[in-house]
């Protein structure tokens, strides 16, 4: 009778109750910033390369663009990842340069890039600074 | 049936972009720790690389090398295996050139490919660069050691998992 009872108490149990989800991977805060720096010619795009350690928050933020003191220039801020020649987008957005990070986002470890290209608002070679937060 | 390999490149990045898509969380501000400054001179005599071709696992980084150029092409492995790195021709006007260059392999970086192997050589038929590879995005880096005069066409063949 016992090994009927234990099969009986297994069925129960298979179909009586859902399996608990697995616990989702716990979010790491940046730990590190990067700076890409450098000059974005008139119809320009440029790219740089992180890597995320960990299964975490990933901050890009367009902090200056010069010129864009008096009348705000906007470029396009994109982040991806590298692949042959280029940076291939995952996400952009057009932006002018702020304090708050304009792309934001949870990623698992692995090589990214952050990208910055003119829209056609640059009439001449233009400073830039973005800063990559990652863990 | 014949399966269109841009068709199942285009399935793949789907694929790709959905799962990042599935992990976006709310965010939480940085704290940051750490700097590293970078600026994109690295391309100042530039590789004008214009071709890429795609079949399989096995990928060409073609392009212009500059006299003191430098370039690099990104690729994923998708499964841990074998990557060979071939610098297969590096041509002047069309004939072959006798030029060593330094041939690299290593992860996308700053504006550049930090390379973990680093090696001169011309061209080849065997693979200058043989090396295992868990999956992830690595990079192939070409530059002129300071021994060219003109510019050289050149082709890169890399095969990986």
């Amino acid at each position: 009778m016992l090994p009927l009872a234990l099969f009986y108490a297994g069925l129960a149990s298979a179909c009586g109750t859902t399996p608990p989800a697995p616990a989702a991977p716990s979010v790491v805060a940046p730990t590190t910033t990067e700076t890409f720096a450098g000059t974005l010619t008139v119809g320009g795009t440029q790219f740089y390369s992180f890597s995320v350690a960990q299964y975490g928050t990933v901050n890009v933020t367009l902090a200056s663009l010069d010129g864009s003191d008096s009348s705000p220039l906007q470029v396009t801020l994109a982040m991806g990842r590298p692949a042959a020649r280029v940076c291939r987008e995952g996400s952009a957005v057009t932006t002018a340069p702020g304090a708050t990070a304009q792309l934001t986002g949870t990623f698992d470890p692995g090589v990214y890039c952050a990208q910055v290209s003119d829209i056609g608002n640059l009439t001449g070679s233009t400073k830039f600074v973005v800063t990559i937060a990652h863990p | 049936m014949t399966r269109h390999p841009l068709l199942l490149a285009s399935f793949s990045t789907l694929l790709a972009l959905s799962a990042s898509g599935c992990g976006n969380q709310a965010i939480t501000a940085p704290t940051t720790t750490t700097s590293t400054t970078s600026t994109t001179a690295a391309t100042t005599a530039a590789t004008t690389t214009t071709t890429t071709a795609s079949s399989g696992s096995t990928e060409f980084f073609v392009g212009d090398l500059a006299p003191k150029g430098a370039g690099f092409y990104s690729f994923t492995v998708t499964n841990a295996g074998t990557v060979a790195i071939t610098l297969v021709s590096v041509n002047r006007g069309g004939l072959p050139a006798l030029a060593a260059l330094g041939l690299g392999f290593g992860v996308p970086s700053g504006a550049g490919c930090a390379t973990t192997i680093s090696l001169s050589t011309g061209a080849a038929l065997t693979a200058q660069i043989a090396t295992s590879a868990g999956a992830g995005i690595y990079c192939v880096e070409l530059h002129d050691q300071g021994t060219l005069t003109s510019a050289v066409s050149f082709v890169v063949r890399i095969v990986h998992t």
